[in-house]
């Protein structure tokens, strides 16, 4: 008997429902596609668009008349340190402008000033105030806005719960995808003429040092690597410096973090001793976001962390009332979002709290050109999952205004493919030969468990593969990778019941997330250098002369591939700046 | 805080597809402090019993799908913090699709 249960016939199925993926649909159905627009979760909370608080940035030129595209694009390309797709890039900033007046069409507020122009900010890493942002709710104003739209378009089917696992490819062509309908549990074939990945970043292979979705597991990437697919710049991973890691209930909560650079909030290790002075003696906490980050991993990984592996943030030498005010002014009664401090037991008036960086935003991600193209037929990508924008490090703000702008060309380019062509037959014997995988860990009685499997992949990466790196450790942590993915083959579910199996979503995410993982581990292998967001201890400087390159990564049967592809300096060349 | 104090939990079961009825899951001994009801379910789902389904996504207080009912009231579970006696129950006025995790198409906003 055959294991697909449901088929679904669509022109576009765009994966990942938020800032990407639903202005990616609304674009495919400004183009007359039949939109499918799924989500592992649920439409308007899942990912991580929603989280955003703040910053949003765009040339608007409204706060200095100075900026404009051309401006923005230099910034862009200089906060990723040359590693960045000038083309994508230039397509990036002069389309961002429209972008956003679109969403504001769709009902997103953003703060003006009285004149009607847009209050923007000066963020770290531009010349120019540009951030747009509403109060400090900026992504729930894209939320708003894009299911607005998303609502009044009835040819959008919103499939919610419904994880998409795996890309159907018929000589070199999308014919279709498979997703498993979490809510009944059976595996569901769509044949389409085009997907889209927008699935957002993969920070879930840091957990608990994430401050991100639970969702982002790399499952586009590793459809997208098993397709044929070329993933890049892999080795680059954003942390924030300062998350709580103590305790649980506070686990992730970033914002803390302005007790350090507004409040006086000093670093300690577990010794007591102020570590910054080894690593910034000038700025000591005040130091770079980089610098703070690599410095504290470094004391954690070193063994000079916390009970719970942070450092001590300390703003309690301040008088009593010294830090009752700050916090009256920004968190008052030592709450927000409706996390109480003081409930949860930590008075930092007297107490150091734990802290620890947190994964944030993944720069690398699937290669793709100025058409969302990813070099398989009908198979698209935009948004975070990508890389191209933000090279080697992303500046802030940047985000929220490339997920409006790729997400809106790879709805329309899909579209019109979807439009021309005659649809390929998905092969039979392909759908059930995944079938028959994805079914493996819930049919097999005996094997390993996945969070066994799932733990040691996220501590080999915070620890290994995180903010320091060196060749001996990567080299290690690679070969682990590879040995867990290969373990991960045999995972059995213990749990039989088809409907809302959450041991089965997450043993076959954590498949995903280990392929992704090694092939993250394998790229910063290779780059023999640091730059941006990527450390190594071994090889501390930046060298311009070799590794003006992209890490590329490739699948081939089950073996990653890792090369390396030229830049090019399209519109800005390093010496120029 | 002491290390030892645990907690009591009771957690509403209901597959509409194979249960007659809603039953109740028991669990004693349950480590609660500085935890969040979201930190309890995973705890239960991770040591306990796998076939549990609840929902949550942000765990940072912002996406509203892990709305659920503690002790009568509905709590967004991740930023509830969990106590020594707990009744939890799916999301009042929510269809049950399966134990915790319920039909979020009609949008509530979050009480807590
Ligand atoms: C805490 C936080 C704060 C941030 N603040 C800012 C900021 O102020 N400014 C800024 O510019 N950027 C910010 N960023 C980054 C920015 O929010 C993201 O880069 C951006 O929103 C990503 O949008 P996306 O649509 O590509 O992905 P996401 O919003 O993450 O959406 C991913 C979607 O994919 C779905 N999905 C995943 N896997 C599957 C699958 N297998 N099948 C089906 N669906 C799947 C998810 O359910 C979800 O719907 C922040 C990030 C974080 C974590
Ligand atoms: S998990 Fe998002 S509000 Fe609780």
């Amino acid at each position: 008997m055959s294991n697909i249960v449901t088929q679904i016939e669509t022109d576009v199925l765009v994966v990942g429902s938020e800032g990407t993926g639903a202005r990616a649909a609304i674009e495919a159905d400004n183009y007359g596609a039949r939109t499918i627009l799924a989500s592992k979760g649920i439409f308007g909370g899942s990912g991580v668009t929603l989280m955003a608080p703040y910053s949003c940035c765009v040339a608007f030129g409204h706060e200095d008349p100075r900026d404009n595209p051309r401006e923005h694009e230099k910034d862009t390309i200089m906060g990723g340190q040359f590693l960045g797709n000038q083309r994508l890039i230039r397509v990036y900033t002069e389309n961002a402008p429209q972008r956003m007046l679109d969403l504001e069409s769709y009902g997103a507020r953003f703060n003006k000033k009285e004149d009607g122009k847009f209050e923007q900010v000066l963020m770290p890493g531009h010349r120019f105030p540009r951030a747009i942002h509403y109060k400090f709710a900026t992504g729930k104003q894209f939320r708003k806005g894009l299911m607005n739209e998303v609502g009044r378009r009835p040819n959008i089917k919103v499939y919610e719960d419904f994880f998409v696992l795996d890309l159907l490819v018929e000589s070199g062509k999308i014919s279709g995808a498979l997703a498993l309908d979490l809510r009944t549990g059976e595996l569901v074939l769509v044949k389409t003429g085009a997907v889209i990945l927008a699935t957002g970043g993969a920070m879930e292979m840091f957990y608990p040092r994430s401050d991100a979705s639970c969702d982002l597991t790399g499952d586009s990437h590793a459809m997208a690597l098993r397709a044929g697919a070329q993933l890049r710049d892999l080795e680059f991973m954003q942390f924030f410096p300062t998350g709580m890691v103590h305790p649980p209930a506070l686990n992730g909560v970033i914002w803390i973090g302005q007790l350090r650079y507004k409040c006086g909030g000093l670093l300690y290790n577990r010794y007591g001793e102020r570590f910054m002075k080894k690593y910034d003696p000038v700025n000591m906490e005040l130091s770079t976001r980089d610098l703070v980050s690599r410095a504290m991993a470094t004391e954690i990984i070193e063994g000079r962390g916390t009970p719970h592996g942070g450092v001590w943030l300390d703003v309690s030498y301040l008088g009593d009332n010294i830090v009752e005010a700050y916090a009256a002014e920004v968190f008052p009664n030592f709450s927000f979002r409706g996390y109480n401090l003081l409930e949860a037991g930590v008075d930092i008036r007297k107490d150091a709290i734990e802290v620890a960086p947190m994964a944030h935003f993944y720069m690398g991600g699937i290669t793709i050109n100025e058409f969302c193209e990813t070099g398989i037929e009908g198979l698209y990508a935009a948004g975070e999952v990508t890389a191209g924008i933000n090279g080697a490090n992303r500046i802030e703000g940047n985000a929220l205004s490339e997920i409006q702008v790729f997400g809106a060309i790879a709805g329309q380019v899909a579209a019109q493919y979807a439009g021309q062509q005659a649809k390929s037959e998905p092969n039979r014997e392909q759908v059930e030969e995944k079938c028959a995988a994805l079914l493996a860990p819930l049919e097999r009685n005996e094997g390993v468990s996945y969070f066994g499997l799932r733990r040691q992949a996220q501590e080999i990466m915070w620890t290994q593969v995180g903010l320091v790196r060196d060749g001996e450790k990567l080299e290690k942590a690679a070969a682990a990778l590879t040995s867990l993915r290969e373990q991960s083959s045999r995972i059995c579910v213990r749990n039989k019941t088809r409907e809302c199996n959450r041991e089965w979503m997450e043993a076959l995410e954590t498949q995903n997330m280990l392929l992704l993982a090694e092939a993250m581990a394998r790229s910063a292998l290779y780059r023999k250098e640091t730059r941006g967001a990527h450390y190594r201890r071994d090889y501390p400087e930046k060298n311009n002369d070799q590794w003006l390159v992209n890490v590329v990564a490739t699948l081939e049967g089950e073996k990653l591939n890792i090369n390396q592809a030229p830049v090019e300096f399209t519109y800005l060349k390093p010496e120029e700046v | 805080m002491s290390e030892q104090a645990l907690a009591k939990v009771k957690i509403y079961r209901y597959n509409p597809k194979v249960d007659r009825e809603p039953y109740y899951d028991e669990y004693d001994g349950i480590p609660f402090e500085g935890r969040t009801v979201l930190d309890v379910l995973k705890y239960v789902y991770e040591k306990h019993d796998t076939s549990l389904a609840f929902r949550y996504s942000c765990r940072g207080g912002l996406c509203n799908v892990c709305l659920l009912m503690l002790n009568g009231k509905n709590v967004m579970s991740c930023k509830k913090l969990a106590e020594k006696e707990m009744i939890i129950e799916p999301a009042k006025n929510k269809k049950v699709i399966k134990d915790l995790m319920v039909d979020l198409s009609e949008k509530v906003e979050a009480g807590v």
